[in-house]
């Protein structure tokens, strides 16, 4: 219906502008929750990343990348399955990181002479030392936070993500493993294997300093 | 007591979460002020790819692709069968035949001759026109027909 004053039409009350006026509303609804979204999601992405692949300057990127992705191709699902799709986004980032990094190494190997003494990868190196190396094993939280980390990094990629999916983003099974593409049992057993380790690792920084199973 | 200790074990393995969790969160919450900076340039950079997309055509955007390929399939089907029509290898031509009217059988010409009706009848006209213009009687319509 058009409403006509005199020969003037008014298109402010047709059909089509209310239509119009709707749809920006709701995008600009979806924009504000997107927003939030990712405003609440960016700093757990970034320590998923760092903590993954080491370098911040990277894990910024990726993190970015996954989030154009989300918005790109997924902004219109509903807003319960965006955490779940972020983080399997950057899930498959890290592997193709990872990848990448493989792939260049095995080429730097292969043009680099022998016997220059190369560092080695050694997980043992890096995990924390014993406490009964240290005269106070009540070392504070900010180098229990790098003990952490560097426990952390140690781990397979899978248990890996199936603790800091569980743990850090406070996901349940199921959701977990639609994130990682594998069964719920893998999920438990990725996750039991990773706090197993950790366990071990971080003996020495529990709060109350008493280590061993009597403890517990 | 396999029992005791298989729970002595997932109450440890719990408070091994919960203070990794508790560590972490502490973790998350130092990160220095230009990292929170580029992350939220980040975070606008991905705001700005919503931006692009219109509102009202949003949904309809995963469908242009496909869209194109129907198109493109729907031409390709049009050009073959238009080339397999017109090639007398393959459909050789059948002399058309003639309809014999019979009380039976209706004309056919007859029932579908309504959009040539007009022509028809303007036909006498047309037949006027050019004769006259070949004897030269008519030769400007302006000019006065003897």
């Amino acid at each position: 219906m058009t409403v006509t004053t005199g020969t003037v039409t008014d298109w402010a009350a047709t059909p089509e502008w209310f239509a119009d006026t709707a749809a920006k509303e709701s995008a600009l609804k979806k924009r504000q929750a997107m927003d939030l979204f990712l405003a609440g999601i960016e700093r757990r992405g970034f320590q998923m990343a760092r903590i993954a692949i080491g370098d911040p300057d990277e894990a910024l990127d990726l993190v970015q990348d996954a989030m154009i992705k989300l918005v790109q191709n997924y902004s219109d699902k509903p807003e319960a399955e965006w955490q779940p799709l972020f983080f399997r986004i950057l899930k498959n980032r890290i592997i193709d990181h990872h990848r990448r990094g493989n792939v260049r190494n095995r080429v730097v190997a292969w043009f680099k002479p022998k016997g220059d003494g190369d560092e080695v990868y050694d997980p043992v190196a890096l995990a924390p030392g014993h406490v009964s190396d240290q005269p106070d094993h009540r070392l504070g939280n900010a180098d229990a936070i790098e003990a952490l980390e560097q426990a952390m990094k140690v781990l397979p990629e899978r248990q890996l993500q199936a603790f800091m999916l569980r743990t850090i983003e406070g996901m349940d099974v199921a959701t977990t493993a639609e994130v990682m593409g594998c069964s719920e049992g893998s999920v438990k057993t990725h996750l039991s294997r990773a706090l197993h380790k950790l366990r071990d690792l971080l003996e020495d920084y529990r709060p109350d300093g008493c280590s061993g199973p009597s403890c517990d | 007591m396999n029992s005791e200790n298989t729970k002595e074990t997932d109450d440890s393995l719990n408070r091994v979460a919960d203070t990794a969790a508790a560590l972490l969160q502490e973790q998350r919450e130092s990160i220095d002020a230009a990292m929170l900076s580029r992350l939220n340039q980040a975070r606008q950079n991905a705001l700005m790819e919503m931006d692009r997309k219109p509102p009202v055509l949003s949904a309809l955007w995963s469908w242009v692709p496909v869209g194109v390929v129907a198109m493109m399939a729907l031409l390709v089907a049009g050009v073959a069968f238009n080339v397999l029509r017109l090639d007398p290898v393959v459909q050789p031509m059948e002399a058309p035949q003639t309809v014999k009217s019979s009380p039976d059988i209706p004309n056919l010409e007859m029932m579908f001759a309504d959009e040539g009706l007009d022509m028809l009848e303007e036909l006498d006209f047309y037949l006027w026109l050019e004769e006259e213009q070949t004897t030269g009687k008519l030769y400007y319509s302006y000019e006065v027909v003897t």
